[in-house]
């Protein structure tokens, strides 16, 4: 069976009432889409959608903690909370008291890092070390703790006294008091993104934040907000029943490659961040041709490329390039396992090496595993349903910029019978190397595909998503070109596929059982 | 698309340099500067949606050709809140075998194997007091879509092999129940907070064990009859058609409209003071911590002073005094917040959350309660009332309308839990009606520090010591340590002699 639509997303409110979309045969997604460049090089994409009176506005940078070396882990993301504490404009009443208080607290700062590479080497040493100090997730000598205790109330004195002339979270609020919603900012492996939805008639707000933010940012509340840091890596890593597992297992599962490190880095290297270090990453990474502005929603396109010119192209380019991204992953010679205990539900994990989401297996890979997942999927139907051996069992398949991962998961009924699952794991796999997939499974899973893809294009936020994603790991216009690869893969490439990826050398596996009660 | 959103394009006066190229000496100095043309926005108007169909079902249709797929929820008024004492967990369980249990003429895999190829999906939930059903497909599948789903809502087949499978999945679910700080967290304030009511019967080994077929025939019979639904339905389709053909899946289903016996008021009396949960494990380095007492319904009279009052409190992200002082200024939390909420159905609840790490969770939570003891005493400013109104006029239409799956949404839920007439027609001449005076009151009325259980999971000796300047001790209220229940039987130890 075909899938028959063209999927027309956009047209006059009026027209789209009354017809329905066209009928046609084909597989794909029409998603009209306005690039232009600006003189400084950065991309502008804009969707219009009228539908309701916002305007969902996003910037998209490529840097990540890709970009970031042992030492500096987690640096992206803690850049990305600093793009919220403003400049000489935003979030200060005295910019040049501001500055003088900024430069105190970076002298005192640079003691207390004294102390604390001082702290390093004494724990190198085995010596005895601060209880204080290590509560905080700070590494100080037994011997410095009452002069570390002595800095770091200067320090407190130094920040509630600029405090009086600073107006804190300056930029979330003006968002936020201008009716912006979901005002954020993530970061991941390859990318950096800032978003916000804002009333249509107060786009002119996110040009005006985000031009000033990136024009000029300033390292105030430096590290008030690394302790922030610390505590949504304690939140989301250290103190969840797996968090800390989980990060061993990708540390693993990735012997070069950057992907190895936590996105939220070590809490070591948190600890250790500097506004040298935040001052370089500026200038490395956040120059105009590095990043893509997205706008989708009820937008005036005129509007948006006066106000993009006008105020994004403020931003200058400098000499610095980023450094390219060279580290290859060596081919596993191996497979490794890992088994640990934790206060959780049981489960098995296997993970194989995928490469590039811009690979041109990545469309047949995508649909071996979409075969292997869900209810009426490979692993289900064997594990849960046949054998009995599994409460739950899926695939899934994440395909990052430089490199990816395929995973193959299942819960056991007996926790005894950890053996017998991994076995039936194993005999999915060689099914589906040996005997292929069906037209049927392999139709199906195209149809999801597109749907999936409808559903994304559901709001403002969804569609630039999607473009944003794209963009920055290969090319925007995949969003709906993708759909093109994925209606070529035949039965034979997904078989190819899952001979050459799934392979017993590059296999990981990770075994959680539950803790034991003491 | 329905939703009529209309811009006035009154130009502002003085605003003249809309022609021509503009240079960056434009920009203005200060982003308050920054002139907007204002913003009309009407609220979608229900009664063109609603449509009472011959079965007794109403429904909210709203067409949206803007993509070739259809999304439909049958919301249905049933719950656990009507569970029998001993068969906790049936009301969820009937759901998830109305998915996967296949119906009287289909078996559960071929019908999943038709639902997958299409690519629609199904989705069937009986939560508290509510329940739905979900259908989202591609618009050329609707026809063979609304089969399987009425199929689904009529005849569920409550196959024997997969309640067993489901049985097996949460009596495994029910061992992990202590695993996560948060878990722990979320179940003990609430059972500190409404005692032995509805929301605190959960299922345990036994209740989950005795549930049988019959178990589900009898729930699935006692809600899912059309009088019971109120269905929200958006995309592309015609409305007149789709009525029809849901008045015809429907046809010849089901009795009178009946009444369900009314939701209980809580009668528990929650004791104040501070509640620690000791949570084992080395890497357990942060606390998380509930400070709470009962609220109010969403029929109150003071309820949007109070939602304002939570905005501005704790509950406006970055721009909320508590993450204003507690993350920002002093680096104590991630995420902090207030959730002053009412329910429809019986009384919500009044939170403060956080976490910390363990030695800072005393202070954190001192900080929390000296914030709360300012507002009441001097109410919010000025400028932070007029900041939080315009927040709520100018975000209204995202809030609540951002697209027709949405919209129907809305209007469907406001209908089924019993809002007030007319809720989003006033809700912002509401908002912007509040003043400081009315705050204050809120806060001074509805708030009340001497109540609060605080609920704290964690690493709790390291919590109650403090970082050397607060403890736990210090907030001079009880403290007591209650052990952890049995995560599968909910039964505690006793405690030690």
């Amino acid at each position: 069976m075909r899938v028959l639509w063209v999927l027309v997303l956009l047209g006059a409110c009026a027209s789209a009432q009354e017809s329905p979309p066209a009928a046609q045969d084909g597989f794909s997604v029409n998603l009209p889409v306005e690039e232009f460049f600006l003189d400084n090089g950065m991309k502008v994409l804009v969707v219009e959608r009228p539908h309701v009176p916002r305007v969902f506005c996003a910037l998209y940078w490529k840097v990540g903690s890709v970009n970031e070396r042992p030492g500096t882990t987690g640096f992206s993301h803690f850049f990305e909370h600093m793009m919220f504490k403003g400049t000489k404009k935003l979030g200060t009443t005295d910019w040049k008291k501001d500055a003088e208080y900024n430069d105190a607290i970076e002298k005192l700062m640079g003691d207390v890092r004294a102390l604390k590479l001082k702290g390093l080497e004494a724990m190198r040493r085995g010596e005895p070390m601060s209880d204080a100090a290590a509560k905080a997730a700070t590494n100080i000598a037994k011997a410095d703790e009452t002069r570390w205790a002595e800095l770091m109330k200067q320090f407190e004195e130094l920040k509630e006294a600029q405090q009086k002339i600073t107006v804190g979270e300056h930029i979330s609020k003006l968002f936020d008091s201008n009716g912006g919603t979901d005002s954020n900012a993530s970061t991941f492996y390859d990318w950096t993104r800032y978003f916000v939805e804002l009333p249509a008639s107060k786009v002119e707000l996110f040009f005006w934040l985000e031009s000033e933010t990136f024009l000029g940012p300033v390292w105030r509340e430096f590290y008030t907000e690394r302790e922030a840091v610390k505590e949504e890596r304690r939140l989301r890593t250290d103190s969840t029943p797996t968090g800390l597992i989980n990060q061993q297992f990708s540390a693993l599962f990735w012997q070069a490659h950057p992907y190895s490190w936590p996105v939220i880095g070590w809490m070591s290297d948190i600890d250790q961040y500097t506004v040298a270090e935040a001052q370089r990453y500026y200038d490395t990474h956040y120059q105009p041709a590095n990043c893509t502005a997205i706008f989708v929603g009820d937008v005036d396109k005129a509007q948006i490329r006066e106000m993009s010119k006008r105020y994004f192209g403020r931003l200058k380019n400098r000499d610095v390039k980023p450094d390219p991204i060279v580290t290859q992953e060596p081919a596993q010679l191996a497979p490794q396992r890992m088994e640990a205990e934790a206060d959780a539900q049981p489960s098995v994990l296997t993970r194989w090496h995928a490469p590039s989401s811009v690979h041109a297996d990545t469309a047949p890979l995508d649909l071996l595993m979409m075969i292997l997942d869900g209810r009426t999927g490979r692993m289900w139907r064997s594990l849960v349903d046949d054998k009995k051996l599994a409460l739950n069992a899926g695939a899934s398949y994440w395909a990052f910029k430089y490199g990816g991962m395929l995973n193959l998961s299942a819960s056991p009924r007996d926790p005894k019978q950890f053996g017998e699952l991994e076995a039936a794991i194993a005999a999915v796999v060689k099914d589906v190397q040996d005997g292929g997939v069906t037209d049927r499974e392999l139709q199906k899973v195209k149809n999801q595909s597109l749907a999936n893809l409808v559903r994304e294009l559901d709001t403002n936020q969804g569609i630039a998503d999607q473009l944003g994603w794209y963009d920055v790991a290969r090319d925007w216009r995949d969003v709906t070109g993708y759909l093109k690869a994925v209606e070529k893969v035949n039965a034979d490439d997904v078989k190819r596929v899952a001979s050459q990826y799934l392979t017993p050398t590059g296999r990981n596996v990770l075994v959680i059982r539950r803790k034991e009660k003491k | 698309m329905k939703i009529l959103a209309v811009f006035t394009l009154t130009v502002l006066i003085g605003s003249t340099k809309d022609q021509g190229p503009r240079r960056q000496q434009d920009i203005p100095d200060k982003p308050e500067d920054l002139k907007y043309k204002p913003l009309r926005y009407d609220v979608p108007d229900p009664s063109k949606m609603r449509t009472e169909l011959p079965c007794g079902s109403v429904l909210y249709a709203l067409e949206d050709r803007s993509l070739p797929k259809v999304d439909i929820t049958i919301y249905v008024r049933g719950g656990s809140f009507w569970e029998d004492a001993g068969k906790e967990g049936v009301a969820a369980i009937t759901g998830t075998l109305m998915r996967i249990g296949g119906t009287a003429t289909r078996k559960p895999n071929e019908l999943d194997d038709e639902l997958d190829f299409l690519a629609a999906q199904l989705s069937v939930s009986i939560g508290e007091t509510n329940g739905a059903a979900s259908l989202s497909l591609l618009s050329k599948d609707l026809d063979r879509g609304l089969e399987i789903l009425f199929d689904v809502l009529r005849s569920p087949g409550f196959a024997e092999d997969k309640l067993d499978l489901t049985k097996k999945q949460i009596l495994e679910r029910l061992k992990s129940r202590n695993d996560a700080t948060a878990s722990i967290e979320g179940r003990e304030a609430n059972l500190l907070l409404y005692g032995d009511y509805p929301i605190n019967r959960h299922p345990t080994g036994a209740s989950v064990q005795s549930i049988t077929q019959a178990d589900l025939k009898a729930l699935h019979a006692r809600f899912f009859e059309p009088w019971n639904f109120i269905i929200a339905a958006s995309g592309d389709f015609r409305k007149a058609d789709l009525a029809q053909k849901l008045e015809k899946a429907m046809a010849g289903w089901g009795g009178a409209k009946r009444a369900l016996p009314p939701v209980p008021k809580p009668a528990h009396e929650p004791k104040p003071g501070i509640y620690c949960f000791h949570k084992e494990g080395a890497n357990i380095n942060q606390g998380r911590v509930t400070v709470q007492h009962l609220g109010i319904d969403l029929h109150h009279a003071d309820l949007y002073p109070l939602r304002v009052l939570n905005y501005i409190f704790g509950a406006g992200s970055f721009s909320s005094r508590l993450m204003q002082r507690v993350r920002t200024e002093m680096g104590l939390a991630y995420d902090v917040r207030s959730e002053f909420r009412p329910q429809f159905l019986y009384p919500g609840w009044m939170r403060m959350s956080f976490q910390s790490k363990s030695e800072t969770c005393a202070l954190a939570l001192k900080t929390c309660l000296d914030e709360l003891d300012k507002v009441r005493k001097d109410s919010v400013t000025e400028e932070e009332l007029a900041s939080a109104k315009q927040f709520y006029v100018d975000a209204f239409p995202a809030l609540f309308f951002e697209n027709a799956a949405k919209t129907v949404a809305t209007f469907a839920s406001a209908e089924l839990n019993g809002y007030p007439k007319n809720y989003y027609q006033t809700y912002r001449d509401k908002i912007t009606g509040v003043t400081r005076d009315d705050i204050k009151r809120a806060a001074n009325t509805l708030l009340h520090p001497d109540k609060f259980v605080v609920v704290v999971a964690g690493n709790i000796p390291v919590i109650k010591a403090g970082d050397g300047k607060v403890k736990l001790a210090d907030l001079e209220r009880p403290i007591e340590d209650v052990p952890l229940p049995d995560p599968v039987t909910l039964e505690r130890p006793k405690p030690k002699q």
